[in-house]
């Protein structure tokens, strides 16, 4: 019950900061995809079902806000979500460089799912173009911004805090 | 070792159930009643939120604005006092400019159909979308002032912004100009041209693509591009942005031409709905 709340919370402030702060910054495109960062802890941290719960809701209220309905954040950050979750028992979830790097790694793989998708994205721009200017400052700042989201809820509801008491 | 248990068929088949049918209503472009409804209310809860953080958000910039920018601010509203002068001056000569033409087409028994006194309700950015390559506004105007889908939005200044694509109770959803899926009837406007082509948004770009120009059409660096409204939903003639370059298309067959849009998503704060034209 404390997870679904708080996931909930964190969704909801997290979707209010990429709609109005983030999007005052100049920086890459709508900030930091912490909404990624949400369902890849999510699943990494909890297990799959809750994976597969948090990246459905978080991306069925960003197609929302996006105006098109049920869509493809729905989809692809319910898949985040999941393959998280088969890392779970197979990477230290203290080992945080490594979960540095998996953010990286999955908000890539989450930004060409997105581009492979969009039928009015991919035939109009060269890949290397969208890696250059969007996969990678995205998955850049997802990672800088999100390790510390990660921590957060490390320490909230994986049972951090106990362990660093150890 | 992997084992595939009845509760493990039962979770993957519903994972498999709800992506097929996410797919089909989105290529298919299905409109059921239960989901429409679920969004509308789902939306408006969280334009809620936004609506108010972004309050907060703009006070707070206001004041910081008042403090550290009053300087500026008097020169600006100098300038805009000066402005409005000669806008109110030139008005008066196209009022005149207007009730000539207006008798000029009765004598020639020509229909109306320019932008006439068209009713707008004027709205605040409450937020950007939060998505990669998805160009749209949050705007604090909904089904309450009378704003409906496929209404056009245009700047303070008269440019043409984009369009409605879904509207709260007290919020709306406006798909720029720059959207890769956004498309408008568009053409040059220059007394010796007319050339005709759609507007298009480009992905990565914040300049506009116009598409399908015929082939021998007269356009060139530097025309105004205006809208058509050939399609009815905009009005004719709202600005749009200037070419910036021109080049063949579809081997030869036609032409395509880059456009700029001046207008940074980033920096339009307030917009203006036409609900009548």
């Amino acid at each position: 019950m404390r997870w679904r709340l708080g996931f909930a919370v964190m969704i909801l402030i997290i979707l209010i900061l990429q709609t109005t702060f983030f999007s005052r910054l100049p920086a890459a495109s709508f900030g930091p995809d912490l909404l990624l960062v949400i369902a890849f802890s999510a699943g990494f941290l909890l297990g799959r079902r809750q994976g597969l719960v948090v990246g459905f809701t978080a991306g069925f209220l960003q197609d929302i806000l996006l105006g098109g309905g049920l869509g493809l954040y729905a989809v692809s950050r319910m898949l985040t979500g999941g393959g998280a979750s088969l890392l779970q028992g197979k990477v230290y979830q203290e080992n945080f460089p490594l979960v540095t790097l998996l953010i990286f790694f999955f908000t890539m793989l989450h930004e060409l799912l997105i581009f492979l998708l969009s039928e009015q994205v991919i035939f109009r721009i060269h890949p290397l173009v969208a890696l250059l200017q969007n996969f990678l400052p995205t998955a850049v700042y997802t990672m800088l911004v999100g390790i510390l989201f990660y921590l957060l809820i490390y320490y909230l509801f994986a049972g951090g805090e106990r362990a660093h008491g150890k | 070792m992997f084992k595939i248990t009845k509760k493990k068929i039962g979770i993957s088949s519903i994972i498999i159930f709800l992506v097929i049918m996410i797919l089909f209503v989105n290529v298919f472009d299905f409109d059921f009643y239960l989901f429409r409804w679920l969004e509308n209310g789902v939306y408006n809860l969280l334009a809620v939120f936004i609506g108010t953080v972004e309050g907060i958000t703009s006070s707070v910039e206001n004041i910081y604005s008042s403090f550290f920018r009053s300087r500026e601010l008097i020169q600006e509203n100098h300038r805009l006092r000066q402005e409005l002068s000669e806008l109110m001056i030139y008005n008066i000569s196209l009022r005149e400019i207007e009730e000539e033409n207006q008798r000029l087409r009765e004598l020639l028994n020509l229909k109306e159909d320019l932008l006439a006194n068209p009713a707008v309700v004027g709205a605040r950015r409450i937020g950007l979308a939060p998505a990669s390559w998805e160009k749209s506004l949050m705007v604090s105007a909904g089904s309450n002032d009378g704003v409906e889908e496929r209404m056009p939005v245009v700047s303070y200044g008269g440019n043409l912004l984009g369009m409605v694509i879904n509207a709260g109770v007290s919020s709306s959803q406006v798909k720029l100009v720059t959207d890769p899926e956004f498309v408008a009837g568009a053409r040059v406007a220059r007394e010796d041209s007319r050339a005709l082509g759609i507007i298009r948004g480009q992905p990565g770009s914040s300049n506009l693509l116009l598409e399908r120009i015929a082939w021998d059409a007269d356009i060139e660096p530097g025309d105004e591009i205006v809208s058509s409204g050939i399609s009815g939903d905009f009005p004719r003639g709202l600005p749009i942005g200037v070419v910036i370059n021109v080049e063949p298309a579809s081997y030869g067959l036609s032409q395509s031409a880059e456009v700029s849009f001046n207008l940074d998503s980033r920096s339009i704060e307030e917009v203006l709905i036409i609900t009548d034209f």
